[in-house]
């Protein structure tokens, strides 16, 4: 049985802080930017905003949670299946937007992929006709829903009954929107509950489950672990 | 216009109750901001069923909204269909006065029309010109572009193109779709609605008894394209891939499409199709007639796999339909379909006779994979495709064009 020290006991604590959740809408714009190569790819995710840049990894992410481990950004997925250079699109693959502290990190890291994968031998192909790469860029609009809560269980109860959207922004988008060090809900453990066990190991979760249900049991296991 | 009454809390059983109350929630940020949509036709068509869902549920989380259809008389729509055409690249005859004709008409209904509102949305090319008659600045007016532009005759897309600026935004179905405009473009993919005829769930019985009626026994696994008669759907191309995928795995053909009475190059298709059967008992061609979505969704839930070989295709409802249903997709990498299927995640990409052949055997062989892929197209689908998305993107957007030039917008 696990004996918690009287600071750090959630179950029975009420917060310092309440926790808001938050839901999110977007509307993509379209930049009418295009890219047949992978040079013309680079040049893009250099010049592009941070919101294309969000757009095309997290919010890939977001969307397509099953190919999350395949196509962790939509360069992932356009290297694989249009211009089939699996040496970079490997390489993007593997590449988890989740575990960079901020959009630039990411863009650098991408850049660089790329420019390695260009630096080795061979003509890059372009994509054929109607299969250019469209640089988009979301507009997120972020709100709060539900009721505050102010203690574990309550917290529990609002994991329970929130919605894919409300779980991404939550775990994955928070740490970029708000500029928090790492995901919303283990922010709120460690400051607002002072229940830093908890939070460290919800940080540990792997968030590229390919589904939403996944994740939410994930969560729940642990903020209902005795 | 007053369509049926629709309401939100229907699809609680399809997105779930966070969801929904999620979608409310971001409505109440919009309390008291009226939208008018406007097009050119009440029924028949893809814009008309799809304003017949969307005003409903608008009015249905609290937007004041109205749906204004222009009027217009035979010789307009004439004007508008031989531009339709035109923008999709077939050659066409525009005289000066055909276009006379066009501003005419709009003019008229600018002045007769109750155009005020916070939100104008025009739909398609046939009252684009409305916004010469916009009243003030007041509000914001956005052209919802639903037709491909991108390879438009030069003359017509010209024409067109000095009212499109005049908007404050746009919005296409998807970044192939568009052209380069001075104004800010948006994109919001079509949708489909899992509660219409087509899409609605429906029992393995039923589906049987359709499937008996239209003369399919279901002894065997049956591939399945829906589209009407028309050489840029390829069927032709199904059915020789049909016919090499035979040579090792059993399955029957269905090439299911509208009646081509009335479309001499469809019953040309059709002449081409069938000679192409060469009397095979396994490939049924069915010539459905119009309203025919309840044997559309029975054939479709009925398929072990659905082709669409397109050599040409808009966003490609058929495709999402069948992903919606759980359905193993094989489908060309053209049009919107790569936008909904996911190479061996959501469907199969093919671009060849040879290469659809051989996923047909691939997903005959490999039932556990084609149950894979359908699931991950069902979640695909709910998560973008749906008319509860429609629904979020417009309110979405309605609110961001309150908020020019941020990106992130935090409501409170």
């Amino acid at each position: 049985m696990r004996v918690w020290r009287q600071e750090e006991d959630p179950v029975r604590s009420r917060g310092t802080e309440a926790f808001v959740f938050y839901s999110t809408a977007h509307i993509v714009e379209l930049t009418g930017r295009t890219a047949r190569t992978l040079p013309e790819l680079r040049d893009g995710i250099r010049e592009v905003t941070g919101s294309s840049i969000f757009h095309h990894t997290f919010g890939a992410l977001r969307d397509r949670p099953f190919a999350a481990h395949r196509y962790a950004s939509d360069f992932a997925r356009w290297t694989a299946e249009v211009l089939q250079d699996w040496p970079v699109a490997e390489r993007l693959a593997f590449m988890d937007p989740t575990e960079f502290p901020s959009i630039r990190a990411l863009r650098e890291r991408i850049i660089q992929v790329i420019d390695d994968r260009l630096a080795e031998e061979g003509e890059p192909m372009p994509a054929p006709p109607g299969r250019e790469f469209h640089f988009s860029q979301s507009i997120s609009l972020i709100y709060p829903v539900g009721p505050e809560v102010w203690s574990l269980p309550d917290l529990v109860e609002g994991i329970r009954r929130a919605s894919a959207r409300t779980l991404f922004f939550h775990l994955v988008e928070a740490r970029l929107r708000l500029g928090r060090c790492t995901n919303d809900l283990s922010c709120w453990l460690a400051d607002g509950l002072e229940a830093p066990g908890l939070a460290a190991r919800l940080d540990r979760l792997d968030l590229l489950v390919p589904s939403t249900a996944e994740l939410q049991q994930q969560v729940l296991g642990v903020l209902e672990a005795p | 216009m007053t369509p049926g009454r629709v309401r939100l809390d229907d699809y609680v059983a399809v997105i779930g109750e966070p969801a929904v109350a999620e979608i409310r929630a971001l409505a109440r940020r919009l309390e008291g901001r009226q939208v008018c949509m406007v097009n050119s036709t009440a029924v028949g068509g893809g814009v008309a069923e799809l304003l017949n869902r969307l005003v409903p549920l608008l009015a249905d989380v609290g937007i004041p909204v109205r749906w204004e259809v222009m009027r217009g008389g035979d010789e307009f729509f004439g004007v508008t269909k031989a531009m339709h055409n035109a923008l999709h690249g077939a050659p066409a005859e525009i005289t000066p006065a055909m276009l006379e004709l066009f501003l005419e008409v709009n003019a008229q209904n600018g002045a007769s029309l109750d155009l005020a509102a916070d939100l104008v949305v025009i739909h398609d090319p046939q009252p684009v010109a409305l916004v010469r008659t916009r009243p003030g600045r007041s509000g914001r007016w956005v052209w919802r572009c639903h037709v491909d532009v991108s390879r438009p005759r030069a003359e017509v897309w010209d024409f067109l193109r000095q009212f499109v600026e005049q908007y404050d935004a746009s919005v296409f179905s998807a970044p192939e779709f568009t052209q380069v405009l001075p104004i800010t473009q948006y994109m919001i993919h079509p949708a489909i609605d899992p509660l219409a005829e087509k899409n609605r769930d429906m029992s393995a019985t039923e589906s049987k008894e359709i499937l008996h009626r239209l003369g399919i026994r279901d002894d065997r696994p049956i591939v399945t394209q829906v589209s009407r008669f028309d050489r840029l759907k390829d069927p032709v191309g199904v059915i020789r891939a049909y016919q090499l995928a035979r040579r090792t795995v059993d399955c029957q053909l269905v090439l299911a499409g509208g009646g081509a009475t009335d479309d001499p190059e469809g019953a040309l298709v059709l002449e081409e199709v069938r000679r192409a059967a060469d009397g095979d008992p396994l490939i049924h061609i069915l010539e459905l007639p119009p309203f025919s979505d309840r044997e559309i969704n029975a054939l479709q839930r009925a398929s072990a796999v659905v082709v669409q070989k397109s050599l040409r295709e808009g966003f490609g409802l058929t495709v999402t339909e069948a992903l919606w249903k759980r359905r193993p997709v094989i489908a060309s990498a053209v049009g919107g379909i790569p936008l909904q299927v996911v190479h061996n995640l959501t469907g199969l990409l093919v671009h060849s006779v040879e290469g659809t052949a051989h996923r047909i055997r691939t997903l005959l062989r490999d039932p556990e994979f084609a149950r894979r892929l359908g699931e991950n197209g069902h979640e695909y689908v709910k998560t973008r495709f749906l008319t509860t998305s429609n629904l979020r993107h417009w309110l979405a957007l309605s609110l961001s064009l309150l908020h020019p030039g941020e990106r992130v917008i935090r409501l409170p």
